[in-house]
Order: structure tokens, then C-alpha cells, then sequence
């Protein structure tokens, strides 16, 4: 009873072996369709290879983030993975026997996006997919597997594996998204360092037409699974995701059996409700990363630069706001607005947001896996705290939800000239806000950086710079600290690059110019 | 109060060791330990600063006592006053 038949996309044997080309990327996942996306929409021509011939398999990813909503928002995909996710705002903690307590995401109102919507990652890859298409610049190759990669510093080149024989090409601009198993990584003779998390987990797609919330639940040590814990989250069609806390000592050969995986099923829901498995894996997870992420023209994105475990939904999240990071970047190189230069800022906003998601990801899961038995009396205590006292459900750590990366001391931010004390900081994604006909989001230009202006009156043309009135007051106003007379400028990925007091255009040129690397 | 105060402080201290003592009267070692740890997180909570938290932990580690067969502690050791079979053991920094 398969509620998704993967779409197999056709193979083509290549035709231009030796050709050199300016953008290529490997791996047609989530993170590389999205960063091949985002530049063909800015005008760039790209070629995506992919060993495989399809989307994910299993659902992987399920919990997508405000940001990477308001990022597919801007590539055209934000409301198809609305429409057929699952919005949810409530998560339940259990412990033991207990309900232990309830929260609310309490979501801020007047935002397109919810704090999260869940759908299975084939869904979003295929609507990826199909996005890409319709652009009519991105080449994409399946069954075209990277088989060697010699970096250069003037370009790549790489050996490409297909079922017609393997063939060479070159590239400019290398971008490295294929995966926790990075061959580029291997080829390049780069570590990901970190840590191996010594359990493992049972992850179970469930098809049930089970009348429960749309909520998120953990628990641990529940009556049904005794000395592990498990969580439960609703997906789109009738799709359940169940993960087991299976330990470290655990057979996962065994543990895959469907009728294993059954009876935990089973003992979980009771013996009424019908269901059936769609999809079972068993992982080991692991929280690492490479040193560096640009190294010359290639550069890494997604998991084949960074992994975290799964609580806290920061690993495809985390990878989107790689790519949205990315795009607009190379894009400026490419066509000659900014230095090469601009992309060690890359790594500079990302490695500090990859080592963010790394260190949230690793505090849920130590909290999950306690490490020792203290470890554990201290998780417990906690548990059992908060089921009374207020002050203890903050040290409940199932999970830290994932959160857009605050851009905290980037090279390409203006220092503000006056103190701004209310609002978004500088450096943050833009916040949304409902505005009389439609959200501020929407009104952000499609290429290139956004003058907020806060009822004042617009400056000449800056180029690159669109402009966008604002109301000085209510929700626009509040979420940016700004009144009457005040501007902020966005950069392309929508994040706040400087805000002034006052409109001059000289200064909204200079710090247009610092966002593009183009002062030393 | 963002630094851990060590002045003696407590209004009864022999009834303050006796409670902690008799909380834990019945209480297995499991048992005990997670007392201890709702304990230490209540008190924790309403101390209501990390940094004293902190010291206070880097202080609880830096005053454990070893027995003698423990690997000789360093200099810390040297200066210390204390039983003649019992060393101090050198602080830790605490975890970062
Ligand atoms: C159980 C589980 C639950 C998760 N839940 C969430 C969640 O709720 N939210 C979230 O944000 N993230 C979640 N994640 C993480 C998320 O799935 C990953 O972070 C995400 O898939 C990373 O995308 P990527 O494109 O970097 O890598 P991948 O999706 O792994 O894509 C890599 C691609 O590269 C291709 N490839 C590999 N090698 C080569 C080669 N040599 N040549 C050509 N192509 C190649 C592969 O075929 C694949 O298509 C979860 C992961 C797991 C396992």
C-alpha cells in the first residue's frame, strides 16, 4: 500500500565529454537541487549529477523549518509543501507512565510560514526536480556518479561513471553536495571530525489512519518500549514516523525484520488500530563536520559537509540555508559583480550556523543517550521535575528545533551607527510580516538586495538595491526595531546586512558593496 | 550574585546536614542519586545564574579527596595541608 511510487527520472548518456562547464553540481538530493535551483532561478547555468536515478528513499527528512519554507517561498515550492504537509505547533514530553508536559510553538502571528510543516522528503525532492526543469538551465544527469575529482585552482575536473561508459568534464565552480558519504570528500583527503553517538534507532515510516493530533511526542522509557525512548510525528497521507531508541548492543539485522518492527509497532499502538510499514531503516548517528568548507572552486554543502542527528530537525534544514547562503554569492562571482573573495564568507556564516546546529544536536541527543549513569539520574531528575515544576521543562532536551542562523559578526554586515536596540539583530534572516495586501517576504526582489524603507520617501536608483516602502508602524515596524525615516537593507538571501537612522544613498551603496566583498 | 559565595552561610548547619542525610534514609544508590540530582536542580534553579553553577562545580571537583594509591596529584597536592594517607586531587577544568 505504497502511498508514494518514486518517480524514475531517465537516464541519458552524456554527449560532451571534455566540454568545461561553470557550475557543477554532484548530488541530486535535497541540498543540491536546492542550491541548483536557487542559481538557475538568478539566471545561472547548471549541471547536477546524481549516481542515482530518483528521489529519497524512505522519507528521511520530515520536519521542514520556518526558513527553509520561506527559502522555498522564494523558489516557488513553499506553498505546494504547505498544501500537503502537516502543520503542527504542539509537542507532548512523556516519561514512564506519565505524561510529563505539553508546549506550544506558539507561533508568532502575521507569518506566511509555520514554525514547521511536516512532509516526507521525496516530495520535496520531486517538486525540487520538477522546479528545475521548468527553469530550462539546469542539466540534470541521473546515473552519472562522480567517480574522481581533481580540484584545481582555476577549476575541477572530474570522471564521471555512467551505464554508458564514463566520461570527463570540467567545471569552474564545484559544488559538493552528495551526501553524508562525500565522495568529493574522500577525493579531496578531508575529515569530517566529531563524534559517533554509540546507540541506535529504529526509524519507521507507518501507514494508519489512526485519529491522533497532529503533534509532536516523545517518550522516554514509555510502558511500551521499556529502556529506550521513542517519538512520534504525523506526515502527509497517513504516513506516521516512529523512531526506537534501540541501544547500542542491538542487532540491526534483526532489528529490520518487518516482523520485529511490527510487534514494537504493535505493543505501541494497541491491538486496534490497523497499520501498516512502509519504510524501516535502522541508523547510528553522528555529529561531525569538515574543517572548511570552500576549498578553491570546490565547495561543500549539506551533509557532505556537516552531519547532525535527527533531534532538532537541523540536518536538511540546516543544508537549505547552505545553499540559499550559497546561490546568491556565486551568482555575483559569476557574472563579475563581486571577487572570488566573497565566497570565504561562506564560510564564515556557515561553519559558525553548522557548529550551532552541531552543538544543539549533540546536547538532545547526550540528553536522549545519557552517557553515564550520573548522566542518566540527572536526565531522569529532570523528567521527573517537570512534570510538577515549571522551571524544569526548559532542561527537557528532546530535541532543539531547528532555528534560522543569526549571521552574528559577518564580514559582509555594516556595523550599526546608532544603537538599535528593538527587533531583529543585524545579521538575522528578515522576519516576515502580514502587510495590508500580502507578506513583507514576498516583496523582497528576486535578484539582487531590498531597501526597507520606513514611510520615507525612496532615494534615487541604487543599483542593485529595489526599494520597498513600509508602514513606521505596527508589526513591520516592531519586528525591525524601526520607525519613521529608518531603512534597512536585505541582501539577496534576505538577511538584515545594515539599517540606518536616516537615508543616504552613499552609505546604502557602501554597504551593498561590503555585502558583495567588494571592500577590502 | 554572578560569583559563587563560600563564607558560611547557613542559620543551623548541623540541621542542615541532618536533613540532607535523613532525605535519603530508605533510598537504594539509584534511588539516592537521582534524589540528589532533583536536588542539586531545584537548588540550581534557584541560585539562577550558570556562572555560579559553574564555580560551584569547578569548586566541588577542585576539593574531592582521593585515597593515597590515587596517581600523585601535582603541585596542587604539595601545598595542601591534610591527613597524611589522603591527597587532594588537582582540579579539572571543568568542561567547556
Ligand atoms: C531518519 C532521518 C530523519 C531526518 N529528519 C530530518 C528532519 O526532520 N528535518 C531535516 O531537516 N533533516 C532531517 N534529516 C536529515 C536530512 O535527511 C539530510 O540532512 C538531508 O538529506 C541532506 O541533504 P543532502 O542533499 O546534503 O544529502 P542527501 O540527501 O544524502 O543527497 C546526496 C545525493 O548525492 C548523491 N550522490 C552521492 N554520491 C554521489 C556521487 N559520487 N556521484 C553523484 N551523486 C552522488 C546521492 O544519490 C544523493 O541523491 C533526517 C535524516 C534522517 C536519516
Amino acid at each position: 500500500m505504497a502511498t508514494f511510487v518514486p518517480p524514475h527520472y531517465p537516464f541519458r548518456p552524456a554527449t560532451d565529454d571534455g566540454a568545461r562547464h561553470s557550475v557543477v553540481v554532484v548530488g541530486g538530493g535535497l541540498v543540491g537541487l536546492t542550491a541548483a535551483l536557487d542559481l538557475a532561478q538568478r539566471g545561472q547555468h547548471v549541471v547536477v549529477l546524481d549516481d542515482d536515478d530518483t528521489v529519497s528513499t524512505g522519507s528521511r527528512a520530515i520536519c521542514f523549518a520556518k526558513r527553509t519554507l520561506e527559502i522555498y517561498d522564494r523558489l516557488g515550492i513553499g506553498a505546494a509543501i504547505r498544501d500537503k504537509g502537516t502543520t503542527w505547533n504542539t509537542g507532548r514530553v512523556y516519561f514512564g507512565e506519565r505524561e510529563v508536559y505539553g508546549f506550544d510553538l506558539l507561533a508568532e502571528r502575521g507569518h506566511r510560514n509555520p514554525a514547521f510543516v511536516n512532509l516526507q522528503q521525496y516530495y520535496v525532492e520531486h517538486w525540487l526536480v520538477e522546479a528545475c526543469r521548468a527553469t530550462g538551465r539546469v542539466d540534470l544527469r541521473w546515473k552519472h556518479r562522480v567517480a574522481g575529482v581533481a580540484n584545481r585552482t582555476d577549476g575541477v575536473a572530474l570522471t564521471v561513471a555512467t551505464p554508458a561508459g564514463s566520461y570527463t568534464i570540467g567545471a569552474d565552480w564545484l559544488l559538493a553536495a552528495d551526501g553524508a558519504r562525500s565522495l568529493v570528500r574522500e577525493a579531496l583527503g578531508l575529515d569530517a571530525v566529531g563524534k559517533v553517538f554509540h546507540d541506535r534507532f529504529l526509524i519507521a515510516d507507518v501507514v494508519m489512519h489512526a485519529d491522533l493530533p497532529a503533534e509532536r511526542r516523545f517518550w522516554f522509557e514509555p510502558p511500551f518500549h521499556r529502556g529506550g525512548s521513542v517519538l512520534l510525528h504525523r506526515q502527509a497521507d497517513d504516513v506516521w514516523r516512529i523512531d526506537f531508541q534501540l541501544g547500542w548492543d542491538a542487532d540491526p539485522e534483526a532489528e529490520r525484520e518487518p516482523s520485529r518492527v511490527e510487534a514494537r509497532v504493535r505493543a505501541m499502538l494497541g491491538p486496534d488500530i490497523p497499520f501498516a510499514l512502509e519504510w524501516v531503516s535502522i541508523y547510528t548517528f553522528r555529529c561531525r563536520r569538515i574543517e572548511k568548507f570552500r576549498h578553491g572552486r570546490t565547495i561543500f554543502l549539506g551533509d557532505a559537509a556537516h552531519q547532525v542527528s535527527p533531534f532538532g530537525a537541523r540536518g536538511g534544514n540546516g543544508g537549505v540555508q547552505d545553499a540559499d547562503n550559497l546561490g546568491w554569492k556565486l551568482d555575483a562571482v559569476l557574472r563579475g559583480e563581486a571577487p572570488e573573495t566573497l565566497l570565504d564568507s561562506y564560510d564564515s556564516e556557515r561553519i559558525p550556523a553548522a557548529d550551532e546546529n552541531i552543538l544543539n544536536s549533540t546536547r538532545s541527543t547526550d540528553f536522549i543517550t545519557p552517557k553515564n549513569e550520573a548522566a542518566r539520574a540527572y536526565r531522569d531528575a529532570v523528567l521527573e521535575l517537570a512534570a510538577s515544576h515549571h522551571f524544569a521543562r526548559p532542561l527537557v532536551n528532546s530535541g532543539r528545533l531547528s532555528r534560522p542562523a543569526v549571521l552574528t559578526g559577518s564580514p559582509l554586515s555594516t556595523p550599526d551607527e546608532t544603537p538599535w536596540p528593538a527587533g531583529a539583530p543585524l545579521g538575522a534572516a528578515a522576519p516576515d510580516a502580514e502587510l495590508d495586501d500580502g507578506y513583507l517576504l514576498d516583496r523582497t526582489a528576486a535578484n539582487g538586495f531590498t531597501l526597507l524603507v520606513f514611510d520615507g520617501d525612496l532615494c534615487g536608483a541604487i543599483p542593485g538595491v529595489q526599494q520597498v516602502v513600509v508602514p513606521a508602524a505596527g508589526m513591520v515596524a516592531e519586528r525591525y526595531g524601526a520607525g519613521r525615516g529608518d531603512a534597512v537593507l536585505l541582501r539577496p538571501d534576505q538577511h538584515i546586512a545594515a539599517r540606518w537612522r536616516r537615508l543616504d544613498p552613499a552609505a546604502i551603496g557602501r554597504a551593498r558593496d561590503r555585502a558583495l566583498g567588494r571592500l577590502a | 550574585m554572578t560569583t559563587l559565595d563560600t563564607r558560611p552561610r547557613l542559620d543551623d548547619p548541623d540541621l542542615a546536614f541532618e536533613s540532607l542525610v535523613e532525605a535519603h534514609r530508605d533510598l537504594t544508590a539509584e534511588q539516592s542519586r537521582r534524589f540528589d540530582a532533583r536536588l542539586v536542580l531545584l537548588l540550581a534553579n534557584h541560585i539562577g545564574s550558570v556562572t555560579v553553577l559553574r564555580a560551584a562545580i569547578t569548586a566541588a571537583r577542585a576539593t574531592a579527596w582521593e585515597p593515597a594509591e590515587a596517581p600523585p596529584a601535582g603541585e596542587a597536592a604539595a601545598s595542601q595541608t591534610g591527613p597524611a594517607t589522603m591527597r587532594l586531587a588537582s582540579a579539572r577544568a571543568p568542561r567547556s
